[in-house]
């Protein structure tokens, strides 16, 4: 068993507030990441996975609020002001939109020796290009010194891509969220960028949070898979389990619902419905209204999280205890 | 032996690129530099390729949204690029489209009824109840009931959206429908609904389709015969069973290994690409693919290779199956 891990998510609960009234967009999630190991949070458009790890980062919008929950990282609760600031360089964040998420108007060079001064207080411009040419030369780009004195726009999205993880692995964080990190890349691009995250893994003893709506992506990343659907956490296994021995019905369904390169179907299955309003979730099973194997106490109760086998937690009234 | 419905002779089309004042011309990025196949009746032929390799460029040159810089596209008995009047609207009925993203390709301040019966008016000699009649039963063949009728696309969900895009381009009972990543911008659960409606809808109303994309899962689900294609050329085109059973070109065989799947491991991954794609403006002599080809040889930089059968209706472009 491993000691305290590094990151400790709580019944964490966030809302957004908008026109049309409140989203109640993440609700009752916890979950744990060790150190130096690979989570993947996995889930369609508005299961709230990016809002836990923004939430995670401290880079809410302002109409987000955290209703309930805690953030606890190496000890310190972030939703906390103070905390947060001590724990600023230790976490990262990528986004899917490399060039969305940096300055056009600054070179490459600009962005790293900002964020290096700002979070390592090195100050040496030697010491700072130093270390952002050995940064640029990690994750793969060629000619570093270019690279340094390139704008956003001159570089390719994957590159690019590579350049923003350079960025974030300079402060030698402890933990790196990837959201959606190649979504806008084309798929060997994308098998490029996701053997890096895992070789740095490996190299830096990192912990990454990746998010994606991706399962292929997730299981070939091979560490955990954390399941959301419609803001709550539905299950949680190691990748292999999960994928060879999925439980909850909505995982199921998602995965049946892959096509593959290997098989040739002749009708893919899916699962019928859509997801349910955000601003009043139902009170009982989340997915009730969308599966197939629901029974009555689906409607009503919320299932809980419930540990069928060892490293394999589900929600799902199928699995609590006296069902089976 | 199934007749061709669509046949693209040599099709080139070259966009310019101006530089300075007066907007001299420096040169031309060669999106699409001689491309030729055909579409038989009844048939689903896959276009596949990442960004920049000139595959919307074609169906765009295919819809006459563009013109060709030179080659021909033959529907029926006429070159497309020369008919005029009747004969050009006839065509338009006949091939229709469906985009990525249904909120751009739908027009915001029109319900759906008005932008499922715009089509109607424009090409049919219709009463007001018939087109009435007509709308209903295109929300019904695409799986929506009467109450979306007055709805506008901002209260639909991607996937409602989708359809809807899918019952305008069917509205006119055309042979051809073209579809550029009709599910790019849909989750998994609701693509699997997209894909099963549109292959029921081809046996149904005996379409055919090309469909433009770059995730190579569904075209195995979808399509009979598939098309690679990179930096504006054809690399291997066949049957899709073929296609992905024996990839001969190393450029498919290193987009089939890309593809995230849920059963395999990123460690046992035979081939990670290398590089990036070459830009378009000034693309490799030779085999365009040379760059980033594990098994280049010397010639494959200085000579375009021959197209080679290497079974029965599969082509390469490869130099490796040339015979001597």
């Amino acid at each position: 068993m491993m000691s305290e891990p590094l990151l400790r998510i709580e019944n964490l609960s966030i809302e957004y507030v908008v026109q049309e009234g409140t989203i109640k967009a993440v609700r009752n999630a916890s979950f744990d990441i060790n150190e130096g190991e690979i989570v993947c949070l996995v889930g369609e458009s508005g299961s709230g996975k990016s809002t836990i790890g923004l939430a995670i980062a401290g880079a809410l919008p302002e109409n987000a609020i955290i209703r309930g929950g805690k953030i606890i990282f190496q000890d310190h609760d972030l939703i906390n002001q103070r905390a947060r600031t001590c724990s600023k360089k230790e976490i990262m964040m990528i986004f899917q939109d490399p060039a969305a998420s940096i300055n056009p108007l600054f070179t490459i060079g600009e962005i790293m020796s900002d964020v290096i001064k700002t979070h390592l207080k090195v100050h040496n411009p030697n010491a700072i290009k130093d270390l952002a040419l050995r940064m640029l030369r990690r994750v793969g780009l060629p000619d570093p010194e270019r690279m340094l004195r390139s704008y956003p726009h001159e570089l390719s999205g994957g590159m690019l891509q590579r350049a923003v993880i350079a960025t974030a692995l300079s402060v030698n964080p402890k933990l790196l969220i990837a959201d959606e990190p190649t979504t806008m890349l084309d798929v060997t691009l994308q098998a490029q960028i996701l053997e890096l995250l895992l070789n740095l893994k490996n190299d830096f003893g990192l912990s990454i949070l990746l998010i994606t709506h991706n399962l292929g992506i997730a299981a070939e990343m091979g560490g955990r898979i954390i399941v959301m659907y419609c803001g709550e956490i539905v299950e949680e296994a190691s990748s292999n389990e999960l994928i060879r021995n999925p439980l909850h019905p909505y995982t199921k369904g998602l995965l049946e619902c892959i096509p593959r390169t290997s098989i040739r179907y002749s009708k893919l299955k899916h699962i019928p419905g859509i997801m349910p309003d955000l601003r009043n979730p139902p009170s009982g099973c989340v997915f009730y209204g969308r599966c197939s194997e629901a029974i009555q106490k689906c409607r009503m109760i919320k299932p809980s999280m419930v540990q069928v086998y060892e490293n394999h937690t589900v929600a799902c009234h199928l699995y609590s205890r006296g069902m089976r | 032996m199934k007749m061709p419905l669509l046949r693209v002779l040599d099709l080139r089309k070259y966009f310019p690129i101006k530089a300075g004042l007066f907007g001299k011309i420096v040169g031309y990025i060669k999106a699409v530099d001689g491309v030729t196949f055909e579409v038989k009746d009844g048939e689903v032929l896959s276009l596949v390729g990442e960004s920049g390799s000139g595959k919307t460029t074609i169906a765009k040159n295919i819809l006459l949204l563009e013109e060709p810089t030179s080659g021909q596209i033959i529907f029926g008995e006429s070159d497309i690029t020369k008919i005029s009047g009747r004969k050009l609207k006839e065509y338009r009925r006949m091939v229709q489209a469906v985009f990525q993203n249904p909120f751009l390709s739908l027009d915001p301040r029109m319900r759906v009824n008005e932008i499922l019966s715009e089509p109607l008016m424009a090409h049919m000699k219709l009463t007001r109840k018939e087109i009435e009649e007509r709308v209903t039963r295109l929300l019904e063949i695409i799986g929506l009931d009467s109450s979306f009728m007055y709805k506008f696309p901002h209260e639909l969900s991607g996937g409602q959206a989708q359809r809807i895009a899918i019952a305008r381009a069917i509205a006119l009972e055309p042979k051809l429908v073209i579809l550029d990543e009709p599910t790019s911008a849909l989750d998994v659960s609701v693509q699997a609904q997209i894909l099963n409606l549109l292959s029921e809808l081809k046996e149904k109303l005996g379409l055919s389709y090309l469909m433009i994309t770059h995730d190579l899962s569904i075209v195995k689900y979808i399509s009979d015969r598939t098309m690679v294609i990179y930096l504006g050329k054809i690399m291997e085109e066949g049957p899709t069973e073929k296609i992905f059973e024996e990839p001969h070109h190393p450029y498919t065989q290193i987009l089939l290994s890309s593809v995230p799947d849920i059963y395999s491991r990123k460690s046992e991954k035979k081939t990670i690409p290398r590089g990036e794609p070459p830009s378009p403006v000034n693309p490799p002599q030779g085999c365009r693919f040379h760059t980033r080809c594990p098994s280049a040889m010397p010639l494959c930089k200085e000579k375009t290779p021959l197209e080679t059968q290497v079974d029965e209706g599969h082509l390469v472009s490869c130099w490796l199956y040339v015979r001597k």
